[in-house]
């Protein structure tokens, strides 16, 4: 099935002036709307570059990107930015304005009613799980930084981007932080579809937030593919080098069943246990481990039945799929 | 003090005259000051090649004491007002300038650059986040400033400007300590009030960006 395309790189340079070589390089892709896409690479891979070509942060020294089959150069600049959610680093939020009003940004902008705003905003509020009994008037100093980050999400949501860029957003949080902010925002996209462009510099951040992941180095595309596909077949040795670092088990924290599914009998169906088809690998693992049993049935949320994952695929996998 | 007050109440008329005088001298110079130094000061912290140009000027104005500034611009501008008015605004511009300049500066790039990134134009950008973060910075050289210019008025009675200097001059050449005093006095009351004033308002502004 062809999905829409949400933006596409047509041969993508930008050389910044002064420098001897290109910071992005030749780049050519597309996304696919209602997808995480991630950006992995190295500082100076030319990750954030391309993420803020992008948003015309940056210019095009050559090429050209579509937003939904529209070269973004023709359209007027800041109509354009604000169609994108733009989330950086420590969230870059309003110091001066309360929780509420920095969320209210975009629809502000927009010039919508009052109370249309104060309804968005509550229900970000919802969705990024941050309370607005507690929080709604609140400045950002008095939030932690996950909290921020919260607040940075929900801002860059508020007038529905269809795409929304994300600049390393949790780099500077704690770890178990980040994996409640990773898991939140993989929800949050289940439930609203919208397309991201994630920079990080995390293999695992990366692998497991995305569809599809962007391997960068030295300003070119290394790869361009699922997860599953660049950890059980890197495309060169620097993918390779980027995947191998770890054990088998940090790469089953960051796939999910989904590429190991079988046709499930009936009978299996009927009888064995269940598990949802966003489940990563090591917790179908643990779940092998405490059950016993051959083969466990994976459902998607709303119940359908997509098939068996069973418990040699997963040792098959262990042995020499992934961590050759 | 009893001295002071005396003299304050048998010439009452022309006590408050000078006050008057000494204040609209005042509040012209400072006017036409921010409205120099603040723009001047955001345009130079958004561009570096305008800014070592202008600082430059603005530290040579700087070095020139004030009472040389307003015998200076005498053979251009006469005695009165005007070059007093003048002379005020070259003493009290750099102060604001360079406090505007290093306020906007010290913003978090990350704030400026989210606000752009969301499609913020550069006018609301300066207005909504830029200026509100840059005023306790702003309003600490417009502290100095005022005060800069509270006092640079009083020498201003030199080039016949009128206001409280009056006092002061006419006091030291008769050697009538209580006329002197009655000048010298006010203006240090003046001072300290809008100081204060000034310190209160900049401490509110403060505290809303930290």
């Amino acid at each position: 099935m062809e999905s829409e395309i949400a933006i596409e790189y047509k041969n993508v340079t930008k050389r910044f002036a002064g420098n001897q070589y290109d910071s992005v390089k030749n780049v050519s892709l597309r996304v696919e709307a209602g997808t995480i896409v991630t950006i992995l690479g190295t500082s100076g891979s030319g990750k954030t570059t391309l993420l803020k070509l992008t948003n015309r942060i940056y210019d095009l020294t050559s090429g050209d990107i579509e937003y939904y089959g529209q070269s973004i150069s023709a359209l007027p600049v800041n109509e354009y930015r604000r169609k994108l959610g733009y989330v950086i680093q420590q969230a870059g939020l309003f110091p001066h304005w309360t929780v509420a009003e920095n969320i209210a940004t975009i629809p502000q902008m927009l010039r919508w009613p009052k109370d249309k705003i104060r309804e968005r905003v509550l229900e970000l509020m919802q969705m990024v799980e941050l309370d607005p009994d507690t929080y709604y008037s609140r400045y950002p100093r008095q939030l932690s930084g996950g909290q921020q980050q919260r607040v940075g999400i929900a801002r860059a949501l508020a007038a529905k981007p269809s795409v929304m860029l994300m600049d390393e957003p949790f780099g500077a949080i704690d770890a178990l932080t980040r994996e409640n902010l990773q898991n939140a925002l993989i929800k949050l996209q289940r439930d609203i579809h919208n397309t991201i462009l994630f920079v990080t510099h995390d293999v695992q951040e990366a692998f497991k937030l995305a569809h599809k992941v962007i391997v960068m180095d030295k300003g070119e595309i290394q790869q361009y593919d699922t997860p599953y596909n660049i950890i059980s077949a890197p495309a060169n040795d620097f993918v390779r080098k980027l995947v191998s670092t770890g054990d088998f088990y940090d790469k089953f924290r960051v796939l999910t069943v989904t590429n190991l599914i079988e046709a499930a009998s009936a009978e299996e169906i009927r009888t064995g246990p269940r598990i949802s088809d966003q489940t990563f690998l090591n917790d179908a693992l643990g779940e092998f481990l405490r059950r016993g049993g051959e083969y466990l049935i994976v459902e998607t949320e709303d119940g359908k039945i997509r098939g068996k994952i069973s418990y040699n695929k997963i040792r098959q996998l262990a042995c020499n799929g992934v961590s050759k | 003090m009893h001295d002071v007050l005396e003299y304050i109440s048998s010439h009452q008329s022309r006590y408050i005259n000078a006050i008057i005088t000494h204040l609209t001298i005042d509040i012209i110079a400072l006017t036409i000051c921010f409205a120099i130094a603040i723009p001047l000061g955001y345009l130079c912290a958004k561009k570096n090649k305008l800014a070592i140009p202008v600082l430059n000027v603005t530290n040579a104005l700087k070095i020139i004491p004030s009472v040389a500034k307003f015998f200076i611009l005498m053979p251009f501008f006469g005695i009165g007002i005007v070059p007093a008015v003048i002379a005020l605004v070259i003493l009290a511009v750099p102060t604001v300038l360079i406090n505007t300049m290093s306020g906007v500066q010290g913003i978090e790039p990350q704030i400026i650059e989210s606000a752009e990134g969301m499609g913020m134009s550069r006018m609301r950008v300066c207005w909504f986040v830029e200026m509100p973060l840059a005023l306790p910075m702003i309003l600490n050289g417009v502290r100095m400033a005022v005060i800069e210019v509270v006092a640079g008025t009083t020498i201003a009675s030199y080039i016949g400007a009128g206001g409280l200097g009056d006092f002061i001059i006419a006091g030291l050449s008769q050697n009538n300590r209580a006329v002197m005093l009655t000048g010298a006095v006010t203006v240090a009351v003046i001072s300290i009030a809008l100081d204060i004033i000034l310190s209160i308002v900049q401490q509110r502004a403060l505290r809303r960006i930290q």
